[in-house]
């Protein structure tokens, strides 16, 4: 078994049940049972005894014991003599020692791993182009959006009123607040 | 004087029966089930395409091979060191060599997959066979 090189190795001992995510910058090792989610920078082993219904996300991944659910080890996943793994395997390189047992679907090697997308560059702001509209709005309109946009709003409501005879519902709606305020 | 003939111990990919032959021998007929059983080694080398390859002896596909089949089934093992696309069954050992690919489905005893040694994807079932022949589990549905 591969002995974990940080001094700051996080134990879960036997008897103890954890249940929700946890998430490393170094070293773990769990020897009890867990369930949930386990996230590392470093190693994390799973001890011999030890059960994880869980995702294991971590550079390297040892396992003696059981896991049930998906493994990723970026660098390396070890299976060593006694560990059941039921689950996915993704992993950079992947060590099988006889007496494991692996049940799962299996990915292997340096193009493996989950590809890290990088962020997006920042989009310079542009201004949008301006649409003439005047063509399609009635002068009164036109001079009414210029001193604010909601009574703009109303008075295209209005127009569009004129044009289509009888809209009341869009008289009710479209009543800007600078004129409920006048009111 | 007659050399003395060397026996091997193998196990019927289609009953599971176990069977004595001699060390030199490529095919024989199971007593058991009366079918033809392949008892030979068998390599790869170069490129091969599709077929089913079974075997109670080992196969090997050399460095720089390449090999599409749709099922490889060896009771005693698998060593790749070339590509390989095919559903892998062996009662033993399967061995991925260095620069190696595999892609498709995998059954043994044991998986030795060396650094380097590359895996696309995949159902791998990694373990003792509960019965021990390296047969192909039978497909439901």
């Amino acid at each position: 078994m591969t002995q974990p090189t940080n001094q700051n190795t996080t134990v879960i001992g036997p008897d103890a049940h954890f249940k929700g995510e946890m998430s490393f910058d170094g070293a773990a090792k769990i020897l009890g049972t867990f369930d949930g989610s386990i996230t590392s920078k470093g190693e994390i082993s799973v001890g011999q005894g030890a059960t994880c219904n869980a995702t294991v996300h971590a550079a390297r991944v040892v396992v003696d014991g059981t896991v049930n659910g998906d493994v990723q080890g970026d660098e390396l996943i070890e299976l060593n003599n006694g560990a059941k793994v039921t689950g996915d395997i993704t992993a950079g390189n992947l060590v099988v020692v006889e007496g494991a047992s692996f049940e799962g679907h299996c990915k292997v090697g340096p193009n493996a791993g989950v590809k890290r997308v990088a962020p997006a560059p920042a989009q310079p702001v542009t201004e949008r182009p301006r649409i003439e509209t005047r063509s399609m709005r009635p002068a009164s309109v036109a001079s009414e959006s210029a001193a604010s946009p909601g009574a703009a709003t109303a008075a295209v409501a209005r127009a569009t009123a004129g044009a289509a005879g009888n809209t009341s519902w869009l008289k009710g709606e479209a009543t800007s607040k600078d004129e409920q305020n006048a009111a | 004087m007659a050399k003395p003939v060397i026996l091997r111990r193998v196990r019927c990919y289609h009953c599971g029966a176990t069977l004595e032959v001699g060390s030199r021998a490529i095919t024989v007929s199971c007593p058991a089930c009366y079918q033809r059983v392949a008892v030979e080694d068998v390599r790869f080398k170069g490129m091969q395409f599709g077929g089913d390859v079974r075997t109670c002896g080992a196969v090997s596909v050399v460095n720089k091979s390449q090999v599409q089949a749709k099922m490889i089934q060896a009771s005693q093992g698998v060593d790749i060191q070339g590509r390989v696309d095919a559903r892998l069954v062996a009662g033993d050992t399967v061995n991925l060599a260095a620069g190696s690919r595999l892609r498709g489905d995998c059954n043994a005893r044991t998986l030795r997959v060396e650094h380097g040694a590359q895996i696309d994807g995949g159902f791998f079932r990694i373990g003792p066979d509960p019965s021990g022949d390296g047969s192909a589990p039978k497909r439901t549905g």
